[in-house]
């Protein structure tokens, strides 16, 4: 975490709001993009990370509040959305939940048993994938869902559907899971 | 001799070093249950050998409580209300731990003591307030703060500790928690920012002498000298808790420690202090009354309207909360 002294959190410049919102949309579409934008604008918590929030305006008046009187930043506020790692935007696990809920591509629904693997950062096999969003191509991140919609972390695509048959084969990658909760409580 | 004196010397008798050596407590201790549970003193002491009931909070900004008590009783686990908690249930049974099914990664519920679900719904927040946790991680009261808001207005939640603050965020990560803002910091830095929160919840730093059927080690780990330092740091945090509550606002001041020194004892000192705060009754049909006099210290009468819960009472762990008012 960084130190208290050394934290900045600030309003985010136009090229990281830029490449935030740009990701969001390429993967999951314009609709989850225009929901988010309705609830607040985008800050930034940097020290050695730079991590990305969506902080509404009530919020935004205490923590300018707050550092008026006491000098002090936030460690965090609003809604998590990630953080930039060498220039590229990765997503955060809470806002997979509002994924499943606006995307209009990049979602895969897999069987019962495929979800409890996956939440064990498990790799997902073609073959317990029963339905997907939007084309899926080689590369592209997607939400995974279990039987009834709830999102389970985010995977990459390693063989698009065309490759899938004959036989099952490893078709998403786990990038993060819920069960990162329990492995390292972030 | 002065209150201080009289509260922070206590001379065991043969039945307490006694009965500390049947128990495995410090004799200073059990002088001091005595006068606390009078007859009651071993029913207290048995009833801290036990295990508590394991209970949750169910998260309404995510699942309805009905829902999840159908999804975890498909998994073999048996759920009863908490009479006094409207989200609470009291588990048994269960082939998993709670703390990895996957509702639990879902953020459907947070596992979390009975008694420490009360100090919330005594706060009562309102949906559009702003409220502040002054001492906020891990953070079940902070997330049961944000479902009792539905997940609008403000909470700021602050706590010192680098590491809990990294399970605070992970949980309203969890939880779906979006109104929060985490501040590292010293709670007590927070008086400068003047009367800016509607309510303020202080679960204060205290020695824990409630959660023994929980933490035996507790029996023998603290001397009273650390109680009495507990209490200063308790009345500083309050008085920054007075200092940034609004006029009309409410302060929940409470500890997992049943010692009347870090309870009715601190809430005494500030009330002396500061004519405009009062206790108020809890709405709660829960809990016995404060206490308002302990070894021979008479407290401000009003703190007894702050309730009290007991393991051997209440099958719960030990809990202090004080609701006050400022005017």
């Amino acid at each position: 975490m960084p130190s208290e002294k050394a934290l900045r959190f600030g309003r985010a410049d136009a090229r990281t709001a830029g490449i935030v919102w740009g990701s969001l949309e390429r993967w999951f579409g314009q609709r989850l993009v225009r929901a988010l934008k309705t609830r607040g604008e985008i800050y930034v918590s940097s020290n050695r990370w730079a991590e990305i929030y969506l902080v509404p305006p009530v919020q935004v008046e205490l923590v300018e509040l707050l550092a008026a009187s006491t000098g002090l930043h936030p460690y965090s506020a609003g809604l998590f959305l990630g953080y930039l790692e060498r220039g590229e935007y990765k997503p955060s696990l809470p806002l997979a939940h509002l994924v499943a809920r606006y995307a209009e591509r990049g979602l895969v629904t897999v069987s019962e048993k495929a979800a409890s693997l996956f939440l064990y950062g498990r790799d997902l096999f073609s073959g317990s994938i029963t339905g997907y969003r939007g084309p899926l191509e080689r590369g592209s991140l997607v939400v995974v869902l279990n039987p009834r919609g709830e999102a389970l972390g985010y995977g990459v695509v390693v063989a698009a559907p065309h490759e899938w048959s004959p036989g099952s084969v490893v078709a998403v990658k786990n990038v993060r899971d819920l069960g990162w909760y329990l492995r390292r409580g972030g | 001799m002065r209150e201080e004196e009289r509260l922070f010397s206590v001379k065991p008798s043969k039945y307490a070093v006694k009965l500390a050596r049947r128990y495995g407590y410090l004799p200073y201790m059990i002088e001091r249950y005595a006068e606390i549970f009078g007859e009651e003193l071993i029913d207290f002491l048995d009833a801290c050998e036990k295990p508590l009931p394991r209970s949750i909070r169910c998260n309404t900004l995510r699942i309805s409580c009905n829902l999840l008590v159908e999804r975890l009783e498909a998994k073999g686990f048996r759920l009863r209300r908490i009479p006094w908690a409207p989200h609470g249930f009291w588990v048994e049974g269960g082939s998993v731990s709670l703390g990895a099914t996957e509702e639990y990664l879902l953020g459907y519920y947070y596992i979390q003591g009975a008694a420490s679900m009360l100090p919330a719904y005594i706060l009562d927040p309102q949906p559009g307030e702003r409220v502040l946790d002054m001492a906020a991680a891990p953070g079940g009261k902070t997330t049961q703060l944000a479902q009792l808001m539905g997940d609008t207005g403000v909470i700021l939640a602050v706590d010192i500790s680098r590491e809990r603050v990294r399970a605070l965020r992970s949980h309203l990560n969890r939880m779906g928690v979006t109104n929060t803002i985490i501040v590292r910091t010293d709670a007590r830095r927070l008086a400068a920012m003047g009367p800016t929160f509607d309510r303020v919840l202080l679960d204060a730093p205290c020695t824990g002498e409630g959660v023994i059927p929980l933490d035996p080690s507790r029996k023998r780990s603290r001397a009273l000298e650390d109680i009495l330092q507990m209490t200063r740091l308790q009345e500083e945090l309050l008085e920054a808790a007075s200092a940034v509550t609004k006029p009309g606002g409410h302060i929940v001041y409470t500890t997992c420690s049943i010692a009347p020194e870090e309870n009715e004892y601190v809430v005494s000192r500030v009330l002396e202090r500061h004519p405009e705060l009062t206790v108020v009754e809890p709405k709660v049909e829960v809990g016995l009354p404060g206490i308002t006099s302990f070894r021979g210290v008479r407290f401000d009468p009003r703190a007894s309207r702050c309730r009290r819960l007991y393991p051997h009472k209440h099958g719960t762990e030990g809990f202090v909360i004080c609701l006050l008012r400022k005017h």
